[in-house]
């Protein structure tokens, strides 16, 4: 119950806002907007701040899911279902190929190395046009139906997407904190020392990379049936910086300060829209006074600064509980 | 028996030779030291027998298996487990998250049943953290159980790392340079535990430049210089050995023994 406590607050939470604020534009439309970036954030948190392997092309796996979703419900008429499923496998097999010869590379070389891989792909949806629609995007993707519930309104999808995430969230605090999460952290903290434990590094590196893809790709296939249009610019370089800057901001190795740094990075540019002009400038000065100010995150870097003011009036015990908690979500 | 076994081992990096056709064997049970100067080769012999570098020629068999050509991770599996010289802690962790991950092998339970926490994980934590919990109460370590490992002292972090290879229940342990660094009561804290994991039944293979502390708990000592063997006995042997005097200790014997 404790080691979740967390995520039920934040399950509540999600419950909650639309009975408050039903048809609030933030809420249903916004909101849905950063579900998806949970999503995305989460699982390359997976990738990035916990097994520690940079990736600079993670919308790529975004996009083919959207665009295998997209191309075979609205061109061929296939269940939205089965197109999501045929989205993930195609994605598993292409994660599981580029895997093996991008993993062996470490820091600035695997980001050069992932920054080409999500550049080709968008240029395979840019120049595609027969298939993907090319720069204009392809429309007309029907919704998804669940159970013959259609999904047709913005709080419908709100409810799809608040579900989505809330699994991606707990799948990932589910994994962090067992044996296969400690042999990603390990990897993380020292490969060396993670192999002389018995830890196979190069199929555990391919493992959470194909996982972190897979998700990456089942939030694509959402986003296109929600969205019912698709265009490359969804997927480009600029968007997997987002994606990194979201783990960043929030805090790596933390599954909640993902959370954070995506509802974060979703909301702020929407909020600092009443700037007007001066909304870009904004937006970039937070980034770079939290990076200077909270290294470690805002999420990660506040949480770990309530720790040690409640260090000085508490008892050793009370600490040691919470000390256990830092480690993992 | 010879629960390890080296034979021509050679090793060199660009045109230096590391280590020279070397060959000895480490008897069951025992406390097994190598010594020798900086730059000797020691830590590259460690790293061949992990299974981290690969030799030029020779063989390492430990079990009667042949070690080269695999991969650390296998090798491990083998039964052989090591600490570092330069400290590699996992400290983006706690300390027994650190330990559990010694666990890795005694443990099955892979990422799909550990993302739904399936009721076989959660009986196998429960049983992985009484096995970490051991491990770190058999090196005095129970009072930093859900420390973090980056705000730890060293002596303890050298312990820390000692724990997390006994987690993995190996039958060889390599020890590179464990006492390096410590002050004079944690040298001795650190010489009863090398006895007592001796004394549990695992093999203890040793590289240290405390010679005090070494003469005091090997079995047997092999000294290196140059890559190669100048000589290997009892320490009773290596003290009184002319060559290794002369060689390695410079003439002036001094042992605080």
């Amino acid at each position: 119950m404790r080691r979740l406590a967390g995520f039920y607050i934040l399950a509540a939470g999600v419950a909650l806002l639309p009975v408050f604020f039903p048809d609030n534009y933030f809420i249903t439309v916004v909101g849905v907007t950063a579900g998806i970036h949970v999503i995305l954030a989460v699982s390359l948190n997976l990738l990035m701040g916990y097994a520690g392997q940079i990736s600079l092309g993670h919308a790529a796996f975004f996009g083919i899911g959207a665009y295998t979703s997209a191309i075979l419900s609205a061109r061929y008429g296939w269940n939205p279902w089965l197109a999501m499923l045929t989205g993930l496998l195609l994605t598993g097999v292409i994660a599981y190929f580029i895997a093996r010869p991008i993993l062996r590379l470490k820091g600035h070389y695997l980001a050069m190395a992932t920054l080409g891989f999500g550049i080709i792909i968008n240029i395979v949806l840019v120049q595609n046009g027969q298939l993907t629609g090319g720069p204009d995007g392809l429309g007309d993707i029907p919704s998804l139906t669940i159970f013959g519930w259609e999904v047709d309104s913005d709080l419908h999808w709100y409810g799809v997407i608040g579900v989505a995430m809330l699994a991606v969230i707990w799948l990932s605090l589910n994994i962090i904190d067992s044996r296969s999460g400690r042999a990603l952290r390990a990897l993380h903290g020292s490969e060396v020392a993670a192999e002389m434990m018995g830890i196979n590094t190069t199929t555990t590196k391919t493992g959470v990379f194909v996982l972190a893809a897979l998700i990456a790709s089942f939030a694509g296939s959402l986003f296109s049936h929600q969205q019912g249009f698709v265009s490359p610019g969804s997927f480009s370089f600029f968007f997997s910086i987002e994606l990194v800057t979201m783990v960043v901001l929030g805090g790596m190795a933390s599954t909640y300060g993902a959370v954070f740094g995506a509802i974060v990075l979703t909301f702020l540019p929407e909020l600092l829209v009443v700037f007007e002009d001066y909304e870009v400038m904004i937006f970039g000065a937070i980034l770079m006074l939290t990076m200077i100010f909270l290294p470690q995150g805002i999420f990660v870097g506040l949480r770990n600064l309530a720790y040690k003011l409640r260090k000085k009036n508490a008892t050793p015990d009370s600490i040691a509980g919470k000390e256990q908690n830092r480690g993992t979500a | 028996m010879a629960l390890l076994e080296v034979k021509d081992l050679t090793k060199a990096f660009g045109g230096v030779t590391a280590i020279a056709d070397l060959h000895f064997k480490v008897p069951e049970n025992k406390v097994y030291s190598v010594i020798g100067p900086n730059g000797a080769g020691k830590t590259t012999l460690f790293n061949m027998l992990s299974g981290i570098y690969h030799p030029d020629e020779g063989s390492i068999r430990f079990l009667d298996q042949e070690i080269i050509g695999k991969e650390p991770h296998a090798v491990a599996e083998m039964g052989l487990s090591r600490t570092f010289q330069n400290l590699q802690m996992f400290f983006n962790m706690t300390v027994l998250d650190n330990v559990l991950v010694g666990c890795h092998l005694r443990t099955h339970s892979g990422l799909f049943s550990a993302a739904f926490r399936l009721p076989s994980v959660i009986r196998e934590e429960r049983v992985a953290r009484q096995w970490a919990e051991e491990a770190l109460a058999f090196c005095g370590l129970e009072e930093y159980s859900r420390q973090h490992a980056d705000a730890l002292p060293y002596g303890v972090l050298k312990r820390i790392e000692i724990a997390r290879a006994l987690a993995v229940q190996p039958k060889l342990l390599l020890m590179d340079e464990p006492a390096a660094g410590l002050n004079d009561t944690e040298t001795l804290e650190m010489r009863s535990l090398i006895r007592r994991i001796s004394e549990s039944g695992i093999t203890v293979l040793l590289v240290e430049h405390n010679m005090g502390l070494v003469m005091q708990v090997s079995d047997r000592i092999l000294v290196l210089d140059y890559g190669s063997r100048l000589a290997e006995g009892t320490p009773e042997e290596i003290q009184n050995n002319p060559q290794v005097i002369e060689a390695y200790l410079g003439g002036e014997v001094q042992y605080a023994v």
